[in-house]
């Protein structure tokens, strides 16, 4: 050591010719680049938990929970003044980020597979980000540019349509001399093309309804939807499945009970302090009927009772053990499964294409294999699933079928999943589609007594580094979260 | 400079004669000053040519043996700052010496660059110098908080009353946004790591303040361009005592202080637990019913705190003959701090030697070994601990931690372990331990091929290893499973500094001297982090117990190569003239931008040379204008982007979060100053005055972007930050003589504005200090850099605060700049009387102005604990007007009632209400000295003894509301603007007495 410094000095005295000597600036403790395979895990991990937290804000928003003390930002939709708000990063750093490096590698690699899985689980969460946001960076995002121009939303979703036809076009060029991809770098599919293309189409068929207040893509939704469901291979929902018995907080559901929170970056979740709403008991207790469901996703009170609270007034005098515990339930234990797409929701994609292009035969079949598909997922036995088909809130044939049946049952079986914002909002929370819905009472004032339309972009980065591109879109306003996005126009 | 005295002295008692000497003498008497006549304490006698010495003692006494085979016959007596003189003995026993002032070292001589000693009068620009004296009267542990009060334009925050807690300084104001503003540290030329990590204490804190001789403020870039790119704050130039030669000398001292926490926020005891004025025992909340007549209302914050003690050991010896002197000290440092559970203790031993081994050659070593052992109450990386313990409900007794049976007691039984934890429990289970052992070394080797020039050559090392680690135990809330990190960190700096220096004198009236030299940096460290969750066995906490176990290492290294030279020229000791110049070369910038040059010019006129009169009363004046450049570099792998680990399932690699930056370039910060220094009356009264301006252009800044670029962080070369200043030195010596009197004033103010940001940056934030959903410690374009940014009230164009329809006040929706944490002047008064044996001296430091946002307040008021939510439930009309129409405003005359609601949605959530005046006047401390009486100290076999009381922190006049509005949230672990005067839940600072005693012998 001492010797370098004596080495140094020689060297340097002259007319610093020590290039060697300070030629130690590479990083020994981080990889610059890496394989394919090495990238997409952390891809899907992180991809996850996108979801995680999306479902943590937007399950008190449709109203399949409520908190306590019905005063959380939660409750009263007070994201705009917050300090952060981290589902942006989850999406452009998290995910996205890591998404564009994996596409170079894979440029790089000539690998097909990576490509087309790349695009899929890119455009997942570029479409539910931009359903939160609305506009958003998109064409200039992970170029490097530290100010990106916020694109409109008609144009991220050309995109994420047309990056979902070219994920087909790589996952259908995909061949034996692509880079393996095995269970290890694919944890969802182990590196099954033909599955990923199911879920290609699936998502596809997604976001062209997402556009049904503007547009009218039935007959392609119906046609992506067929093969999706199918197709050359089965459909096999894409999820990914926590570790059971670890104490490892990475490696558990956030859903959980443990409420794990591994860094300060992470959300813990409130179930511990949440009840079950209202309106989401009275869509599963029909006149003393319980959804088979229920006792399957959350436990009754020791008394045996669903109580349910009402959003923004919270439970006093009620206590917490009044309640049901939202613990140990399908989606809500430390190794629950996260999906990133259900196959009901894909039958009730169906269905309300169907329905709404006039086909009742075809939607009411997508309707009842929806609700069928779901319950055997959650492990509702074939009996218990005949009964409930004969409950008389379900429609019993094409001609009794309505959107509100369709979607009251999208809306159960999407318990937790994000996207039922976007049908609550598709339909302006209507009380016909949703019978009982209402708007809860103390919500911030902000809001003018309007339901919530969007999420406020975030106030730790975008309201201070991208200030320009925020004052253009008027985010700034206190109400700004009561403005649609462009398909909700 | 100091080889060069020790060469003269050489010379001049080199040639020693064979005479025979039967009879041993005993030679004694006083040294004297001869303008004053007054004792010159410490002055050397030594026996001329021999290694015979002494020094004289606080009457300026002194008793010399001589043995009866010595025959010299002539004492040679010297002082620093007076002439030197040699008296023949002519058989006397009793010689009495008058030394006079030299003119030539009329001033004091400074440490300056590289351990440089120069006249001060030669320096053109302002310097400041402290003595060990000064150092170690305030009985302050931490070096840093030593210097509170002592140095005009230096802001000191001392981050709270924890044991091993950090303080930072800022010279001159923040040069930095994002990088570390505090100066560089300097011990005996070989530069020392400052840093602080994990809440963890400022390292230059691990120096025993007892082993410094002196202590030099380089406050700007023109004082401290020499040293190059980590000088752009300035340094502290630390010069550690050294044996002299003569007999051997040993110091004892110890020492016993007590602490106590001086002040706590002011909590309500009128209502109890609970919201809506309702009981209800489930909630942390105090807004229930009022406190019946028979419930006791508990003092949890008083009944937290204990008395911390601590002690302090010294002991140390010195001596040496002209050819080898040595310095040997060890001293330990125990204290046990005001939270329970928590203590610091330093265990330090120096050794420092040097040897003369021929007339031209001197070489030297020192080892410095200090080990610390810090216990910390849980402190996380952002402070704010104790807002648990300070919203703590009264109705709880907080003090019974646990139950009966042993089990941990919650607050509130049914959350189990999805709630906060009583702090007090925290304490006793959850501790952070800090410890380091860290050794300074350094070689030099000195040559002087002719009497006008050296070459040297020094190399030192500073290494320390830090262990941490920070207990989580089963059963915390949050945390059922438990969890532990433990931190391994590895931190080396090497220097290597080679000078070749000339002084030489040309013709009559010049002097010329040159130093030119050349300096080899390297700073490596190297880290293991463990970390484990869930312990298998619930007692045993050890990494070997924990069902998942993560490692991370860390490895970094930055070299630094630079050339530099300074040439000075001296005008018959009237004028001064000083141009340096270095040439650095860093590793971590990109290759083609890596190599930067920065001058500086400064010079001086002694004008009162030149204009003759009264030199009584006008008896120095100098004027000095300096201008200087600094480069600072980057940290090292900041270039290009790289993968990060994933710990999600899956695992393998994602992006780091930082973006590289490959085009980065040095930063620059220039400074200009001019100042004055005058003297009246033969140098009892001292005016030193200087005027700065300090720009730091293409800042290096660390900041947040967009995630939609693909990365949160990255660093840029951008913005622009001005800092202009006025410094005012006062010394007066009103009293000489029997009775003397000495005052020192430092007064100094600071401005700061930031000039400029990125493009694409509106706004400044410090990460760590983001304390409220809308407030944070931040910085913003043309307005003062220690900022904050936060919620404020509505007001009209006249200023009148705007009130809604509802009869309260309307919140804006824009977040608003509302409060300039820099204090406007900062003013430090030491006196000291002396008379007979007695010494009083105190410090009275005042702060004028500077914001202070207070957090804890803020927190207090939500949880309904606050002593101004007493006026809860009363009926108010707030000042203000009520919008009509668009733009008409009628006066508000709407009677209200102050709920609970108001105060956590309205007043609570206006970051506004919480900014206070962070004023103070404060008795730093108060310390009076008695020195034992000569003729009863020689009877014990010793040569002086004396004992001394300190009282710290004594009274503190402040309209702040908090506990102390010098405080920080965070403390020195963090870079730029830091987090001074955010007042987040920290620990008080303390109010406390030291006894002590140091003996001579």
């Amino acid at each position: 050591m001492k010797k370098h410094i004596f080495l140094a000095l020689l060297l340097c005295l002259g007319l610093g010719a020590c290039e060697e000597y300070l030629d130690v600036n590479e990083d020994p403790n981080r990889n610059a680049t890496t394989t394919p395979d090495n990238l997409l895990p952390a891809i899907l991990a992180n991809l996850n938990y996108n979801l995680y937290e999306a479902s943590d804000l937007t399950s008190y928003i449709v109203q399949y929970l409520t908190t306590s003390s019905g005063a959380t930002t939660r409750d009263r939709w007070t994201f705009h003044k917050q300090l952060r708000f981290g589902l942006w990063r989850r999406h452009y750093f998290d995910v996205g980020s890591n998404v564009h490096h994996l596409i170079e590698s894979a440029n790089h690699e000539e690998a097909n597979n990576y490509l087309g899985v790349a695009k899929v689980v890119g455009v997942l969460s570029t479409g539910m980000t931009t359903d939160f946001f609305g506009d958003m960076p998109y064409t200039e995002a992970f170029t490097g540019n530290v100010s990106p121009a916020y694109d409109p939303q008609e144009v991220i979703y050309q995109g994420i349509l047309k990056e979902l036809d070219e994920a087909v076009a790589h996952l259908e060029q995909s061949g034996p001399n692509d880079f393996p991809m095995t269970e290890e770098a694919d944890f969802v599919y182990s590196g099954d093309v033909n599955k990923w293309k199911n879920f290609a189409y699936a998502l596809k068929a997604r976001y062209l309804l997402h556009l049904s207040k503007r547009e009218n893509h039935y007959a392609e939704i119906l046609e992506l939807t067929d093969k999706a469901l199918r197709g050359t291979a089965d459909w096999v929902d894409p999820e990914l499945v926590y570790e059971e018995n670890t104490t490892d907080n990475w490696l558990k559901n956030p859903f959980g009970p443990s409420r794990a929170r591994p860094s300060w970056a992470e959300t813990a979740n409130y179930l511990h302090l949440s009840v079950p709403t209202e309106f989401f008991i009275n869509a599963m207790i029909h006149n003393g009927y319980i959804d088979p469901r229920l006792p399957l996703i959350m436990t009754p009170s020791e008394d045996g009772k669903y109580r349910y609270g009402i959003p923004t007034n919270g439970i006093a005098p009620l206590k917490l053990e009044d309640f049901p515990s939202l613990y140990d339930g399908y989606y809500t234990k430390d190794h629950s499964p996260i999906p990133y797409m259900l196959e009901s929701e894909v039958w009730f994609i169906e269905a309300e294409a169907a329905f709404q292009s006039g086909k009742t035969d075809r939607a009411f079949q997508a309707y009842e294999n929806g609700i069928r598909v779901h319950m055997k997922k959650l492990g509702v036995d074939e009996a218990a699933i005949g009964e409930y088909l004969q409950q008389d809130f379900i429609a019993v044939d094409a001609n009794e079928l309505t959107l509100s049946h369709i979607m009251m049952q999208k809306y159960i079986a999407g318990y937790l999943s994000p996207e039922t914002w976007v049908d609550l909002r598709r339909h302006d929370y209507s009380e016909e589609v949703y019978p009982g819905l209402e708007l809860p009472e103390f919500i911030d004032d902000d809001l003018e007594g309007k339901w919530i339309r969007r999420f406020p972009y975030d106030p730790q980065t975008e309201y201070i580094y991208n200030l320009p591109e925020i004052e253009r879109l008027g985010a700034q306003a206190p109400n700004f979260t009561t403005t649609r996005v462009w398909w909700d126009k | 400079m100091r080889i060069k005295h020790f060469l003269l002295l050489l010379l001049i008692t080199g040639l020693t004669s064979g005479g025979i000497y039967a009879q041993e003498r005993v030679i004694s008497g006083v040294i004297l000053d001869e303008m004053d006549q007054g004792p010159l304490v410490g002055a050397n006698i030594v026996l001329k040519g021999t290694t015979i010495g002494t020094i004289t003692d606080a009457e300026g006494k002194y008793s010399l043996k001589v043995p009866g085979n010595i025959a010299s016959e002539v004492l040679v007596v010297s002082y620093i700052g007076y002439k030197k003189k040699e008296v023949p003995i002519d058989n006397r026993t009793q010689i009495n010496v008058s030394l006079s002032m030299d003119v030539q070292e009329l001033g004091e001589v400074v440490v300056t660059s590289f351990g440089i000693e120069q006249e001060k009068k030669s320096i053109n620009y302002a310097v400041q110098e402290l003595e060990s004296k000064e150092l170690v009267e305030g009985r302050q542990e931490n070096l840093v908080n030593a210097l509170q009060g002592k140095i005009a334009g230096v802001q000191i925050t001392s981050a709270s009353g924890a044991p091993g807690a950090s303080s930072e300084i800022l010279i001159r104001g923040a040069t930095s946004l994002s990088g570390n503003n505090q100066p560089l540290f300097v011990v005996d030329g070989i530069p020392i790591d400052n840093s602080a990590v994990e809440g963890g204490g400022n390292r230059a804190m691990d120096i025993n303040p007892n082993d410094i001789e002196s202590l030099t403020v380089l406050k700007g870039p023109a004082a401290a361009a020499l040293y190059g790119l980590d000088a752009a704050n300035g340094a502290i130039i630390i010069t550690t005592k050294k044996g002299a030669a003569g007999r051997v000398k040993v110091d004892v001292s110890s020492s016993l202080s007590i602490d106590k926490a001086m002040r706590f926020p002011e909590q309500q005891g009128m209502y109890s637990r609970g919201t809506q004025g309702l009981s209800d025992l489930e909630s942390r909340y105090s807004w229930g019913p009022m406190f019946r007549r028979d419930e006791k209302v508990y003092d949890n914050l008083g009944d937290f705190f204990r008395t911390g003690v601590s002690h302090k050991e010294d002991i140390s010896i010195s001596g040496g003959s002209e050819k080898a002197t040595f310095y040997l000290s060890a001293s330990n440092f125990d204290q046990k701090g005001i939270i329970p559970e928590t203590d610091y203790n330093r265990t330090s031993i120096l050794l420092k030697g040097s040897a003369q081994l021929s007339e031209k050659l001197q070489v030297g070593a020192s080892a410095n070994y200090i080990m610390t052992k810090n216990k910390r109450g849980l402190s996380g990386d952002s402070g704010g601990w104790l807002l648990n313990l300070m919203s703590w409900p009264r109705d709880d007794n907080m003090s019974v931690y646990e139950n009966p049976d042993g089990t941990k007691r919650w607050l509130i039984p049914s959350l189990g372990t999805n709630q906060s934890d009583n702090p007090l429990w925290t304490a006793h289970n959850n501790p952070v331990d800090d410890n380091v052992d860290r050794i300074l070394a350094n070689a030099f080797i000195s040559y002087d091929p002719f009497d006008w020039m050296n070459i040297t050559y020094r190399i030192g090392r500073d290494r320390y290893s830090q262990y941490y680690s920070r207990l989580v135990s089963p059963n915390t809330g949050g945390t059922p499973d438990g969890a532990m990190r433990e931190l391994e960190r590895q931190r080396q700096i090497t220097t290597s500094t080679f000078n070749i220096s000339m002084d030489k004198k040309i013709g009559e009236n010049f002097r010329v001297s040159l130093l030119m030299g050349n300096n080899v940096q390297e700073d490596k460290g190297r880290s293991l982090t463990t970390s484990g969750s869930g312990f298998i066995n619930p007692s045993l906490f050890s990494i070997n117990n924990m069902e998942t176990v993560r490692a991370e290492q860390y490895k970094s290294l930055r070299r630094v190569v630079g050339v530099y030279g300074d040439l000075k020229i001296d005008y018959k000791g009237m004028a001064y003239i000083n141009f340096t110049g270095r040439n650095d070369w860093s590793s971590t910038l990109p290759k083609n931008n890596n190599s930067f040059f920065y001058p500086s010019v400064s010079a001086g006129v002694i004008f009162s040379e030149f204009i003759g009169g009264d030199k009584y009363f006008f008896s120095f004046g100098k004027l000095r204008a300096s201008y200087a450049e600094v480069g600072a570099d980057t940290g090292p792998y900041k270039l290009s982007p790289v993968l990060d680990r994933s710990y999600r399932k899956g695992g393998k690699f994602k992006n780091y979060h930082t973006a590289g930056n490959p085009n980065l370039k040095p930063e620059t910060t220039i400074s200009k100053e001019i100042g004055a220094e005058l003297k009246f009356f033969h140098g009892r009264l001292g005016v030193d005055f200087s005027l700065y301006d300090t720009e730091s252009r293409d800042m290096i800044i660390t900041t947040r972007i967009t995630p939609a670029s693909g990365y949160i962080i990255q660093t840029f070369n951008s913005g622009t930050i001005v800092n202009k200043g006025v410094e005012l030195m006062l010394t007066g010596q009103p009293l000489k003589g029997d009775f003397n009197w000495t005052i020192d004033a430092n007064i100094s103010r600071n401005t700061s504005e930031l000039k400029e940001l990125p493009s694409f940056v509106s706004e400044f934030p410090q990460t760590y200090a983001q304390l409220t959903g809308t407030g944070r410690g931040s910085s913003l374009i043309g307005e003062p850099v220690l900022g904050v940014v936060g919620a404020a009230y509505k007001r009209t164009e006249e200023g009148r605060m705007v009130i809604g329809e509802d009869g309260y006040p309307v919140i804006d929706d824009e977040k608003q700049f509302i409060a300039d944490r820099t204090p406007d002047w900062i003013i430090g008064l030491t006196n000291t009387v002396e008379y007979k044996n007695f010494t009083l001296s105190m410090l009275w430091d005042f702060r004028i102005g500077g914001d202070v946002w207070n957090v804890t307040k803020n927190r207090l008021v939500s949880y309904g604990l606050s002593k101004e939510t007493e006026r809860r439930n009363t009926g108010i009309v707030f000042d203000g007007v009520v919008e009509v129409e668009e733009g008409v405003y009628e006066e508000n005359t709407k009677e209200v009632v102050l709920t609970e609601s108001f105060y956590r949605y309205n007043y609570g959530a206006v970051d506004e209400n919480f900014i206070e005046d962070g004023s103070w006047a404060r008795l730093r401390f108060l310390s009076l000295g008695y020195r034992l009486p000569q003729n009863l100290v020689s009877r014990w076999g010793m040569s002086d003894f004396s004992i001394n009381i300190t009282g710290r922190n004594l009274l503190l006049f402040t309209p702040y509301s908090g506990s102390d509005p010098e405080t920080s949230s965070v403390g020195a672990s963090i870079g730029g603007s830091g987090t001074a005067g955010l007042d987040y839940g920290n620990v008080p600072s303390t109010r406390g007495l030291t006894i002590g005693f140091k003996a001579s012998f």
